[in-house]
């Protein structure tokens, strides 16, 4: 099963993955791919040297599966370190006051993280009196890049 | 409430300086992870899935209007603009960077606030009931003593490095609202026969991997002996607690193995021997903590509001909001307004920065200038005049935030879990999510009444599962979510851990078995007076795991 590595961002604790220069990018997609336990764990040993250069915190082995769609991890933990939480956390953009503390940069790249949001049954969508909200409201932007 | 003197101000000031040195030195270098992560976690900070998590305290569950802007401007500025409120009345948020820490611990010492012993082996936020100085049924506000605990317990040198985590909650009405008995330690405060104040004390609660319900060691403790209780009860945990296993260790461990009786002893002893310590508690001391949780000087109104009974009578939302979210107040003519955090298909205890806003404003007109953190991950407004209700109620409804749930069967405390718990082996808040929107809250939701469900991603227990009158745990199975149920359990005066029902549910499966134990009930009950809880100990198991297994 192919691999790679994974570790939180020193700084800021984001997730990142061991890239294909020595960079440590966001995307599970740019991650470097190991084709072997062996060639893992020689990854490893260099990604724990950046962890004692303080540029990432506990780097790991995380097993992917590799198709036509890219690249996936196998444990749901690790899908879920990939592509953000499952559930809609933001508050809904609308209930945002104008605010000029609201760093757009920030919100922009929440857009990125897709969730693996559980689909809604067509029963609570017809119970649910936000439902209309929900499906009139554009400016959603996890359901956009689902 | 409390407000901080000189010394708890440099205090805290000094303790922000400190840590800003000590990430300082991380980020460059000086210190590797190993060194740094103790240093971290006594300031809050954890690393989660995701991200950095910060812990703050909320000691009691009291927090002014300022503190709770000045929180949602560090979900705005510093994190994806909202907070988690948590069962033991603290709030997290997720996604802070480190480099920024000091600057948001920074914020909140500005507004008395700190995360100081919200993580590691230490005595950790003393917790309070929530509607303490303001129900009806109280025999003293607990809070003073809480506050006075904290004072105490804050970077005890003796007390730092226990062989665990260390919860003290404390309970001033007749129905505990506290969850004293799942605490290392709880107190109940009561009259005596003389009509003093004091303690009874509870010991060795806990949830967890082993969770255990506290034993009763004393009826009656003077409340001028307070610190010099709790002080025995630690000692002995102390030198004699585990410190070999780290699922062990906990007071309740020790407890349960040296039994109630053996500790009772043992804390009675240490607490004779030095009772005339420095720990007891001059009255004048008493008096000036209390002195700053005065009752507020709310004024006089009729017992009975022609504008809260109009409305009532003529908007149905409405009377169902001041039936299910609002109790009743010391003062004739108030009431105490729960804002529930948890909309239907919401995430549970999650508060957006502009709902925090939102409370806080409706704090401020209508609330004498406080709210409350449950520990059921709700929020409150404890002092409001019935006449006040309809525009308090309206303000809510525009925002969304009156649900009218409060203790309802979606209700749900829940954990982060999987979502963003790095110790889970399951997901959480996407069943209560699916939990919440199968009941609904319409007539069915009615129908079945006062049920209580929690949700824990782990063995951990942090959603109190245990304690839920249905508990949920995720687990997980050959690599997929599973969920164990239980029943029975409770966390009031009738302290009880609850039954696992059998064999664990699949995620897609565990929405149904939930609803399956409902039907059962409503199926079973001597009529709707007769709520979940109550007929389950009354019928017991066996028609749940029928209805759940079949005849196996
Ligand atoms: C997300 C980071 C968290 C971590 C790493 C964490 C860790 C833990 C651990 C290891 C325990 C078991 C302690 C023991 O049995 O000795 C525990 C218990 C507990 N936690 Fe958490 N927790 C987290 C979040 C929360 C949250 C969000 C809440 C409130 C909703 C919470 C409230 C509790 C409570 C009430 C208990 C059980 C009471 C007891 O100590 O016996 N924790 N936690
Ligand atoms: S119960 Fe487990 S999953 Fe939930 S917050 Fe606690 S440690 Fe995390």
């Amino acid at each position: 099963m192919p691999k790679v590595i994974s570790a939180n961002r020193l700084a800021d604790g984001i997730v990142v993955y061991a890239g294909r220069d020595g960079s440590w990018p966001e995307r599970l997609s740019q991650a470097k791919i190991f084709a072997s336990k062996a060639e893992a764990e020689a990854g490893l040993l260099v990604a724990q040297n950046d962890a004692k250069r303080n540029l990432v915190v506990e780097p790991v082995v995380v097993e992917v599966t590799q198709d036509a769609s890219g690249l996936r991890a196998v444990t749901l933990r690790e899908a879920i370190r990939a592509l953000g939480p499952t559930i809609d956390f933001l508050p809904r953009p609308h209930a945002f006051a104008p605010d000029a503390n609201w760093a757009p940069a920030k919100a922009a790249k929440q857009t990125t993280h897709a969730v693996l949001r559980i689909p809604r049954s067509a029963d609570a969508r017809e119970n649910d009196p936000r439902e209309h909200e929900l499906l009139s409201t554009t400016d959603f932007p996890q359901e956009i890049a689902r | 409430m409390y407000r901080y003197d000189e010394f708890d101000k440099s205090f805290v000031a000094a303790r922000v300086a400190q840590f800003r040195d000590q990430v300082a030195r991380r980020l460059e270098g000086d210190l590797d992870e190993e060194q740094f992560r103790p240093l971290r976690l006594m300031n809050g900070v954890y690393l989660q899935l995701h991200a950095y998590m910060l812990r703050i305290a909320i000691p009691y569950g009291t927090l002014s209007p300022r503190q709770l802007r000045k929180l949602a401007f560090i979900a705005r500025r510093y994190d994806k603009g909202y907070g988690h409120f948590t069962t033991r009345q603290n709030i997290q948020f997720n996604w802070p960077a480190l480099k920024d820490c000091p600057d948001i611990l920074n914020e909140l010492a500005e507004v008395e606030m700190h995360a100081i012993q919200t993580s590691g082996n230490c005595i950790r936020n003393v917790t309070a009931d929530q509607f303490a100085g303001a129900c009806a049924d109280e025999i003293e506000d607990p809070r003073p003593y809480a506050e006075i605990l904290r004072q105490w317990s804050s970077l005890h040198p003796e007390y730092s490095f226990l062989p665990r985590k260390f919860k003290i909650a404390v309970n001033g009405a007749a129905k505990d609202r506290a969850a004293i008995r799942v605490h290392d330690i709880g107190y109940q405060i009561v009259k005596n026969a003389k009509g003093e104040v004091g303690f009874a004390v509870y010991v060795g609660g806990g949830l967890g991997r082993t969770p255990l319900v506290g034993h009763k060691i004393r009826d009656f403790l003077p409340n001028a002996d307070l610190l010099a209780y709790t002080n025995a009860i630690l000692r002995i945990y102390n030198l004699e607690g585990r410190r070999d296993n780290k699922f062990k260790a906990r007071i309740k461990i020790l407890v349960h193995e040296k039994g109630a009786d053996v500790i009772r002893a043992e804390v009675e002893a240490e607490f004779t021997n030095h009772r005339d310590d420095a720990l007891a508690l001059p009255q004048d001391e008493i008096d000036r903590i209390r002195a700053y949780f005065a009752p507020p000087a709310l004024p006089a109104r009729a017992t009975t509001s022609i504008a809260f009974e109009k409305r009532k009578a003529n908007d149905f939302a409405f009377a169902r909001f001041a039936a299910q979210n609002v109790v009743a107040h010391k003062t004739p003519g108030y009431g105490i307004v729960t804002i529930s955090l948890k909309p239907i298909g919401g995430i549970p205890g999650d508060a957006s920065a502009e709902t925090m806003e939102t409370i806080a404003d409706l704090a401020e007109e209508f609330s004498a200038v406080e709210v409350r953190v449950t520990h059921e991950q709700n929020l409150v407004l404890p002092h409001v005049a019935l006449d006040d209700l309809p525009a308090v109620f309206d303000r809510l409804a525009g925002q969304g935030l009156a649900t009218a749930n409060a203790g309802l069967v979606t209700d749900i405390i829940s954990c982060p879990g999987l979502d963003y718990c790095g110790l889970a082996t399951a997901r959480s808040i996407p069943v209560a999510q699916r939990i919440s929107e199968r009941f609904g809250n319409g007539a069915r939701a009615r129908e079945i009444g006062e049920l209580k469900i929690n949700i824990s991603g782990c063995i951990n227990a942090c959603g109190h599962h245990h304690v839920g009158h249905i508990g949920i745990l995720g687990l997980e199975k050959a690599g997929s979510e599973a969920y164990q149920i239980t029943l029975g359990g409770s966390a009031d005066e009738t302290c009880n851990v609850g039954a696992i029902t059998g064999r664990s549910f699949s995620s897609d499966e565990i929405v149904n078995a939930i609803e399956t134990v409902v039907d059962t009930y409503l199926k079973f009950r001597a009529g709707a007076a007769e709520d979940f809880l109550a007929a389950y100990r009354r019928i017991g198991m066996e028609p749940f795991k029928e209805a759940l297994y079949g005849r196996e």
